[in-house]
């Protein structure tokens, strides 16, 4: 079993990297929106400071939406979806590594560069770090929703109003406390609490999301 | 009441019997209840003493509210027993339940924003519970024009029952974000185990109203399945002399 | 080695109403062929699929050694190659790397070459799918189905897009699958007269 999980992620992650524009999809999306808000707010260390915490989680957030749209569409194109539910290993975790080899492709080189971002925001020392970790932790659940609104809007032609409309409301709580982590870091409290319910969602989300994610692929290849 | 006659529920000419007749009771009695409760509401009830007459939004406002959490409920609920059991009733219930949980989500984000004006100043504050009931309408509208965008009836059904099933995570957040959050919207008035913190005579009015609402609820709940039930067993022979027999009557 | 055996009863599908197919049954032993056919239209594909498990039929059963394929204990899958009518190959993967990938781990391709050389297939093998013909794709697809040791083969209109060498060594190795104990559903709007099939349905009339 293990065998074919590393021969599909390997697989999967060469796929991906061939398929270059999502990777630069995500990351550059990401960069350009963090970099916006700078450049039309103007250079007041403060403001910046007060606005990063929610600035890089809707970047993450809106690359992340626009990176998902092509997790599962081409393969439901060339027909090799239907070729991962007809054989005998659980359809949840092809899934789950499948989203784990996106994840790897689209949310880590953000998660690499927060750091400079952050940065660039005036934002210091340990603070940097719990942005970094803030975007770590968060991410995961981000895609594994993302996955969940990709899988159920496969079948429709042109999806990425419907799956905005699906993703916003259920990453809502990621969101609202990936910000309290990073504001709360930068204004010196201590911001385990909100880390650790985004721990939490990250959990919860990774465990279930591959088998819900699994059902709604069962379903749209009908 | 046994198992057998639960099962029954779920043969679509029953069930279309049902709404049929049941529809016209649901309306009159919650007419009514919405007539007594107003009256109640807007003379009987004595002024607040903080908000004057303007705390009066409350007869429409907590009755909507309910209603809208009841009704994503009730719409996750008929989504578990339509993917289990495969049935057309469940599913024609879960879609019929979804616009009209928006419509009454609509009316508790205006009712709450036309108390707000003259409580807080301000008709919108982006607080936890209200941010939720927004988000509540987002998850309707979602639902809804998933089911559209499928063209593939039995498909539609299973894919929106998903995510009906997963945005019901919503509900336990709303009702509780006035308890986790400090927030500027008012806790609840009415608890099980407590005392309600609000005087008898403002009490029974929104006991009425809330009980007004969910059967108004059922009643546009009855209607719309009657009619689905009847657009999805279009061909089948019950439907056909359903309504050839009420031309031979006609 | 057990006898494998499918068993298919009563199976219909209804899309919105609309009646595809009913009472569909039949039963497949080791070493016979089943043919499908019909007009364009007639739900050949859609039959296909439900055979496969991917499309969820509105009534009837398929059983599998006297199992149910979808209960959990049924090794059906163990034993099902499927290739519809889009190929399933991955556009950005070469062609090589397309036939090694597979679920029962890294095949190496140079054991197999025979298929491949029937096939004509060796000169393209390190070219990108996506650069490929239609008729190549279909063949490397179809050298997926060969080469995967599997006992029944669904092939919706296995046929299309190829030459007639191909055709010929298609119809050669599918007869040798049948003579090796395999079993074989497919579909067809041709008159195949090469291949006889032991058993037939027609949707035209269905």
């Amino acid at each position: 079993m293990m065998k074919v999980l590393r021969i599909i992620f390997l697989k999967d992650l060469k796929v991906s990297l061939r398929r270059w524009s999502d990777l630069l999809t995500s990351f550059i999306l990401f960069v350009l929106v963090c970099l916006i808000f700078p450049l039309t707010l103007g250079n007041d260390p403060s403001l910046l400071l007060k606005i990063i915490g929610p600035v890089m989680l809707v970047s993450a957030l809106l690359a992340t939406l626009l990176a998902m749209q092509n997790i599962f569409r081409p393969d439901v194109l060339n027909g090799s979806l239907e070729q991962l539910t007809l054989n005998s290993y659980p359809l949840t975790l092809i899934i789950c590594i499948k989203i784990f080899s996106f994840w790897v492709i689209t949310s880590l080189p953000l998660i690499l560069i927060s750091g400079f971002i952050a940065s660039s925001y005036y934002v210091t020392g340990n603070s940097i770090f719990i942005v970094v970790l803030t975007l770590l932790l968060s991410t995961p659940s981000l895609v594994h929703i993302s996955a969940l609104a990709a899988a159920l809007t496969v079948a429709i032609r042109y999806p990425g109003a419907l799956m905005a409309l699906i993703i916003i409301p259920l990453s809502l709580p990621i969101m609202i406390f990936g910000a309290k982590a990073i504001e709360f870091s930068i204004s010196g409290i201590d911001a385990s609490a909100p880390l650790y319910f985004l721990l939490g969602m990250m959990f919860f989300t990774c465990s279930l999301g591959p088998m819900v994610t699994a059902a709604a692929i069962k379903i749209s290849i009908d | 009441m046994n198992l057998k006659s639960i099962y029954k529920l779920g043969s679509p000419p029953l069930f279309y019997k049902l709404c049929i007749v049941l529809e016209p009771w649901f309306l009159i009695s919650s007419i009514l209840l919405i007539a007594v409760g107003m009256y109640g509401g807007l003379f009987v009830a004595p002024p607040d003493y903080q908000m004057g007459d303007a705390f009066r939004i409350i007869y429409f406002h907590v009755p909507s509210a309910y209603v809208s959490m009841m009704a994503y409920v009730y719409m996750a609920v008929s989504a578990i027993i339509g993917l289990i059991w495969r049935s057309n009733v469940a599913f024609s219930l879960a879609k019929s339940c979804a616009p009209i949980g928006a419509s009454f989500t609509f009316l508790a984000l205006i009712t709450g924003m036309l108390w707000g004006k003259p409580m807080w100043g301000t008709a919108w504050v982006w607080d936890a519970r209200l941010t939720s009931e927004l988000i509540l309408l987002f998850l309707y509208l979602a639902y809804i024009m998933l089911h559209l965008s499928i063209p593939d009836r039995s498909k539609a059904d299973r894919a929106t029952a998903l995510l009906a099933i997963v945005g019901v995570v919503n509900i336990p957040i709303i009702h509780y974000s006035v308890v986790w959050w400090n927030t500027l919207h008012q806790a609840s008035t009415i608890s099980k185990f407590a005392k309600p913190s609000i005087a008898t005579e403002m009490l029974w009015p929104l006991v009425i109203m809330i009980l007004g609402y969910t059967l108004l609820f059922a009643a546009f709940l009855s209607k719309r399945t009657a009619a689905e039930l009847a657009v999805r067993e279009k061909r089948t022979r019950w439907l056909q002399t359903l309504i050839v027999g009420d031309k031979n009557n006609a | 080695m057990t006898q494998h055996n499918l068993q298919i009863n009563f199976l219909e599908l209804y899309r919105n109403d609309d009646r595809i197919f009913s009472e569909i049954s039949f039963d497949l032993s080791e070493g016979q062929h089943l043919l499908i056919s019909g007009a364009n239209g007639t739900g050949k594909t859609s039959l296909l699929r439900v055979i496969c498990g991917l499309t969820i039929p509105t009534g009837g059963t398929i059983l599998w050694n006297q199992l149910a394929t979808n209960n959990i204990n049924c090794r059906y899958y163990e034993h099902l190659a499927y290739l519809g009518h889009k190929n399933a190959l991955i556009p950005e993967l070469t062609a090589r790397e397309n036939l090694e990938y597979t679920f029962e781990g890294i095949r190496s391709i140079n054991r197999t070459s025979s298929v491949l050389e029937a096939f004509g297939l060796n000169k393209y093998l390190d070219q990108y799918a996506e650069k490929l013909s239609n008729g190549q794709i279909r063949k490397i697809a179809l050298s997926r189905i060969l080469l995967s040791e599997k006992t029944l083969w669904i092939l919706d209109e296995p046929v299309a897009n190829l030459d007639t060498s191909g055709t010929q060594f298609l119809l050669v190795e599918m007869q040798a699958h049948l003579d090796q104990g395999g079993m074989l559903i497919t579909t067809s709007n041709l008159n195949d007269q090469t291949l006889k099939p032991n058993s037939e349905i027609n949707l035209d009339k269905a």
